[in-house]
């Protein structure tokens, strides 16, 4: 009797069994057709997924490698600015230690004209600026480690500093800062004249930026 | 519980994947989905790979600052100062740092004014006092500074070369980026005129 039904059942055609045998083993009571449909819509949403995960992940590798290069390329533009920066301000400090306005010899800045360009003040900077440009200053410290006194015709001789074309505090600025002597005019007087000494200082020259 | 006994007797879980594949035409045992997702991962990964050779090939050419021209400058400049300054004594044995450095090489024992210091301690004292006011230098970097006679040689008390050597000896075999200064004394002496080499070498310490 079994068999009978059984053959019953399998001579409806191979898809009808096979549906029978799905619904059965997933204990599912309503039509085969439906069942197959969940099964094949459940197969395409997943494989769906798959490419969208996919695709995400590669725009999101793509971004990335884009947010890089824009980085890169704005960080080594920093890099030749501040590059450029420095070399101006590397080239400023060679001129001036050597300038004829400031410097008795090669690195060796005379305390008269520094005094004279500091009493000068703004009109100082605009003729210096007319050969060596606008925008720098220049600081000039004498090492005898005594507290800053700014040298003017009323300080002199009793000073051991001087700002030329200094901005207020808060302009950005690069500086370098360089050893020089400090040629002042007061030392031992002899009968031929005053024997000058030459002192230990620091030049610091800055572009602002 | 009849329709059950085929299901049974073939295996509960293999025969309706089996066969809903044999529907679409689909091979179940080939394992082509899996060769699927590991051509994907394969080039993901390769796609990775690629951008992070790129990245670290652009890093390479990545450029810098380089501080060298301004060191270089430094250093020179802090010799320069350093010989032309003057020690404070009026004799011309003594006068500049040069001066007493040339006086302390030939005639260490030389007194500089009356009753002043020899011209090896002056030598010693100012070149080492001035150096050490440079903030930088005093901060930041060990110095040397040498002494030594060139195309002559002049033997010291313990029958070896003689040169002055202020600073940190080790400076000369440090592995750190040095940066060096090179300054010519003349001295004019009885017997002829000598040249002697002034050598800074200053590092980070």
């Amino acid at each position: 009797m079994m068999q009978l039904k059984w053959s019953a059942r399998q001579g409806s055609g191979r898809k009808g069994s096979v549906e029978m045998m799905e619904s059965h083993i997933l204990n599912d009571v309503r039509a085969p057709t439906s069942m197959r449909d969940i099964i094949s819509r459940k197969k395409g949403s997943v494989e769906m997924m798959e490419y969208m995960f996919l695709t995400l992940f590669v725009i999101v590798i793509v971004i990335a490698f884009v947010i890089f290069l824009t980085w890169w390329n704005v960080s080594q533009m920093d890099v030749e600015k501040s590059k450029v920066e420095l070399d101006k301000t590397l080239v400023l400090t060679k001129s001036l230690i050597s300038s004829p306005f400031l410097a008795r010899d090669d690195s060796m800045l005379d305390d008269g004209k520094l005094t004279a360009l500091q009493d000068m003040g703004q009109d100082a900077c605009s003729s210096i600026g007319s050969i060596y440009g606008a925008d720098w200053f220049a600081v000039i410290r004498l090492l005898d480690g005594r507290n800053d006194t700014i040298c003017n015709s009323t300080s002199y001789p009793d000073c051991n500093y001087w700002s030329l074309c200094k901005k207020p505090a808060g302009n950005i600025y690069k500086s370098y800062v360089v050893p020089v002597n400090i040629y002042r005019n007061l030392g031992v007087i002899l009968t031929t004249g005053v024997l000058g000494r030459n002192y230990v200082g620091s030049i610091e020259v800055g572009v602002y930026t | 519980m009849n329709e059950a006994y085929p299901l049974q007797e073939r295996g509960r879980h293999d025969i309706p994947l089996a066969a809903m594949a044999r529907q679409k035409g689909q091979c179940v045992s080939c394992p082509h989905g899996s060769m699927k997702a590991q051509t994907t991962m394969v080039l993901i990964l390769l796609v990775i790979l690629l951008f992070a050779g790129t990245a670290i090939f652009l890093l390479t050419f990545a450029k810098s600052v380089s501080q060298a021209d301004y060191m270089n400058l430094y250093a020179h400049n802090l010799l320069l100062t350093l010989m032309r300054s003057d020690t404070g004594y009026t004799d011309p044995n003594c006068k500049l740092v040069s001066d007493a450095l040339a006086c302390a090489f030939f005639t260490p024992e030389y007194i500089c004014g009356q009753n002043g210091p020899s011209c090896l301690t002056l030598a010693n004292r100012t070149a080492a006092d001035y150096i050490e006011r440079f903030s930088m230098v005093k901060k930041s970097y060990a110095y040397l500074l040498t002494v030594e006679p060139q195309g002559f040689t002049v033997l010291g008390s313990n029958g070896e070369p003689f040169k002055i050597v202020i600073g940190d000896p080790n400076v000369a075999l440090g592995r750190q980026t040095k940066y060096a200064a090179n300054e010519q004394m003349r001295k004019s002496m009885s017997s002829g005129v000598f040249n002697l080499n002034a050598k800074l070498m200053i590092m980070t310490k």
